[in-house]
């Protein structure tokens, strides 16, 4: 039986706007969680349902199985879905894609799903037209399930520990196949280490897709030269943040590469000299210093204004892939979240054959909940502090722009006001991880207290 | 807040300063990493584009609450 709290829904009471009341959805109506129908999900996957897949930030909640099967219900997902799901969920738990940062950044990002391999023909996810856009179920409800559990389980409310300012259309669904027939590399999946036979979900911190135009060129060069430009505005993220991007080529464009015989490396190695913007744009001649530029490579030149800054680290940041319909010359460029993400692909172990039981019956009496609250072990607030003067205090960094003039300044009060004997002054290395274990340690043994700044 | 969380469990009382619109937020992570006293210290929001003026202002804003935040103890 599910071990999830069950909230029964009254006579007369309309279930959808009873998962409505509880704040389960994300705006669109859900499927409401019976226990038939979360009973049946269950059959999608050889898991125990009790079993934890992932815990979700920020905050932490515990993604069992069957709790990923009841976002799934609510999303509208067959059962056949969930074994794609439950290996999206165990990418974005990768520490490398930092799921913590990408769901609480002011920036506007959301997880997009890249699926490969034979699971794609089995259950129809599109990769061809309208690939990014509606029509596709598995498409449409397997991204929104992801969503659901980045909101239930993970805590990432809109407007409250998702501080994205503006969002985009992506953070309702964002799944798509690759359109591997249409390309004239390897598939996307096994360029990243899978075997040809295997199915794969790749996770990515991503931007809306940005459309890129070209109806005129009848070489590679020429639509590559779109592609790259389009990758180097003035407004890109990538620019100052650097990170990764995905490179979406249309089928048409496919085509036009392929006539030229350009190997995937050769459009990443293309695009990583062509992708580039000179540093004077960059840094609006000079009119805020040099803003950023801890994030640039350390081999591009500061002191060149007509430097040409790349808009990724190394060529192979740039995530090249093939996806849309047979008709149009256009591809996509896709910036992702800055170095403090990095993609991440998950093989597809299970793969369930569908049931052939009709549907559950639609008994709306009881639903279940999708929810998972914080499990946190009870941190002891330390000891107050006693006497300041005299006292060793630490200064923490976490490097966010003006944290370390802020700190300073208060570190003057502290000195000249206070009589502080002594201060530790560090700095992490990137605020959107916690600090290394060894600088707490150091600072937790020097220091009599700790400021650090600055959360915004 | 993982790190004031940490240094917290290491015996340091340790004060967070945060811009307003971000207190709700650093409230709510120390909560699911178990820490809800965590001596958070809000001020005016922005600090990424002030001045060096601003910036002294913004300390002088701090510096008390800073040290209030050190002096808190559980049952307050």
């Amino acid at each position: 039986m599910l071990t999830a709290r069950a909230f029964e829904v009254l006579p007369g009471q309309d279930p959808v706007e009873f998962c409505y009341a509880q704040g389960w959805t994300d705006g669109l109506p859900v499927v409401p969680p019976t226990e038939g129908r979360v009973l049946r999900m269950l059959v999608g996957t050889g898991r125990a349902p009790d079993e934890t897949v992932a815990w979700i930030p920020p905050r932490r909640g515990r993604a069992t199985v069957e709790r990923i099967a009841i976002n799934a219900v609510m999303a509208g997902c067959r059962p056949e879905y969930l074994a794609v799901l439950i290996a999206a969920v165990e990418a974005l738990a990768d520490p490398a894609f930092n799921l913590n940062g990408v769901q609480v950044t002011t920036h506007v990002t959301g997880p997009l799903l890249i699926v490969n391999g034979p699971v794609t023909r089995e259950l129809e996810i599109n990769s061809g037209p309208n690939v990014f856009g509606p029509g596709w179920r598995a498409n449409a409800t397997i991204g929104r399930a992801v969503r659901l559990i980045l909101l239930n389980i993970g805590g990432a409310t809109p407007g409250v520990l998702d501080r994205s300012t503006l969002g985009h259309p992506g953070k309702y669904t964002y799944c798509i196949a690759e359109n591997e027939a249409a390309s004239p590399w390897e598939p996307f999946h096994v360029s990243r280490g899978c075997g040809t036979g295997e199915s794969a979900v790749t996770v990515f911190a991503a931007e809306a897709p940005h459309s890129v135009t070209n109806h005129v060129s009848h070489d590679a060069r020429g639509v590559l030269t779109s592609i790259a430009d389009s990758l180097a505005t003035l407004g890109s993220n990538n620019m100052y943040v650097m990170g990764e991007a995905a490179v979406v080529i249309g089928p048409e464009h496919a085509v036009t590469i392929e006539r030229d015989g350009l190997s995937r490396r050769d459009v990443q190695e293309f695009l990583f000299q062509r992708a580039r913007r000179r540093l004077a744009d960059l840094t609006f001649q000079g009119a805020y210093g040099k803003i950023y530029n801890r994030n640039w490579p350390v081999w591009v030149n500061r002191d060149n204004p007509d430097e040409m800054v790349p808009a990724v680290e190394r060529p192979e940041d740039f995530l090249v892939l093939v996806a849309g319909g047979a008709a149009g010359r256009f591809s996509a460029v896709i910036p992702g979240w800055a170095h403090w993400s990095r993609s991440v692909t998950r093989r597809i172990v299970e793969s369930p054959a569908p049931d052939p039981r009709p549907p559950a019956p639609a008994a709306e009496g009881r639903l279940y909940d999708p929810v998972a609250e914080a499990e946190p072990e009870a941190v002891r607030l330390a000891a107050p502090l006693g006497d300041l003067r005299g006292s060793v205090i630490g200064i923490l960094d976490n490097g966010k722009w003006n944290a370390g003039k802020l700190l300073g300044a208060l570190a003057d009060g502290l000195g000249r006001e206070h009589g502080v004997a002594d201060l530790v002054v560090r700095k992490k290395n990137t605020f959107s991880r916690p600090a290394d274990e060894e600088l707490l340690v150091e600072l937790g043994e020097a220091c009599d207290a700790v400021v650090t700044a600055i959360g915004d | 807040m993982h790190d004031a969380v940490r240094l917290e469990q290491i015996g340091v009382p340790t004060a967070v300063i945060c811009t307003g619109p971000f207190a709700a937020e650093g409230e709510a992570q120390a909560k699911a990493l178990g820490l809800p006293e965590i001596r958070l210290v809000p001020i005016t929001h922005p600090v990424s584009t002030l001045s060096a003026e601003g910036l002294a202002a913004r300390a002088a804003e701090a510096l008390p609450r800073v040290l209030a935040a050190w002096r808190a103890a559980k049952d307050e």
